[in-house]
């Protein structure tokens, strides 16, 4: 969303927020972005928030300051303020962004012919070794998970198992 | 749920990891060294128990398990 003062800040809505109309304070928690939100994607559990920015989008003209590229993560807590997950992880102008089910992020570049790959957790990010790659005049991304869902560390030290699952009678 | 089955868990321990072991009725059939086990195995038809088992290099250890029948 776009405040009045021309800040592009990333809000999540529930269905009880908005019935409420928004006010100073609640604006004042919301984060903001360092890039020009060109494309953005959610992780499989719901808690990571990945936006690329993208220099040259025909709508940055919308806002007062000039459009930044750029990587950024931002984190969902529930039902507590999102918080920014640090600087832009690269500077380039990203055209797609994508999830797997093991914690990777993986974000396209089109007019640099690179795609970053980031294992990404509430906790960290990390380049995956070997990444960056290059590709010649790259078009478009598709990532198909190996793992076919999404199975997270428990929240206390301990073991999680996701599979198989027992179906109550 | 048929054979193969597809045994799933992640795990989060203090310190180092040392191991994570998947037990399938009290008998050891894998075991990694990653906080993430995803792996297929066959198993015969049956209700059984599938124990996952991680440690720490102290030797700490945490289990969950679940019974589960394989058709």
């Amino acid at each position: 969303m776009q405040s009045e003062s021309n800040l592009l800040q990333l809000a999540n809505l529930s269905s009880e927020v908005q019935r409420r109309p928004y006010h100073n304070q609640y604006l004042a928690e919301l984060p903001t972005f360092i890039v020009y939100p060109a494309v953005m994607n959610m992780s499989p559990s719901g808690d990571l928030f990945a936006v690329g920015g993208d220099s040259n989008y025909p709508e940055a003209t919308i806002t007062t300051s000039p459009p930044t590229a750029g990587l950024q993560i931002f984190h969902f807590n529930g039902a507590n303020p999102i918080t920014p997950g640090g600087g832009t992880l690269t500077t380039v102008s990203i055209d797609e962004i994508h999830w797997d089910n093991s914690d990777h992020l993986y974000a396209l570049s089109n007019s640099t012919g690179k795609l970053y790959v980031y294992t990404v957790t509430p906790t960290g990010i990390t380049a995956v070794p070997g990444s960056l790659y290059s590709f010649t005049t790259p078009n478009t991304l598709i990532v198909v998970p190996t793992i076919t869902t999404s199975c997270s560390a428990p929240a206390a030290d301990g073991v999680k198992i996701c599979a198989p699952t027992v179906v109550p009678r | 749920m048929t054979s193969p089955v597809q045994i799933q868990a992640a795990t989060k321990v203090t310190e180092t990891l040392s191991s994570v072991q998947l037990w399938i009725n009290g008998v050891k059939k894998h075991s990694i060294a990653s906080t993430t086990l995803n792996t297929s195995i066959a198993v015969t038809a049956g209700t059984h128990r599938f124990a996952v088992v991680a440690a720490n290099t102290p030797g700490q250890k945490w289990e969950s398990a679940v019974n589960a029948t394989v058709k």
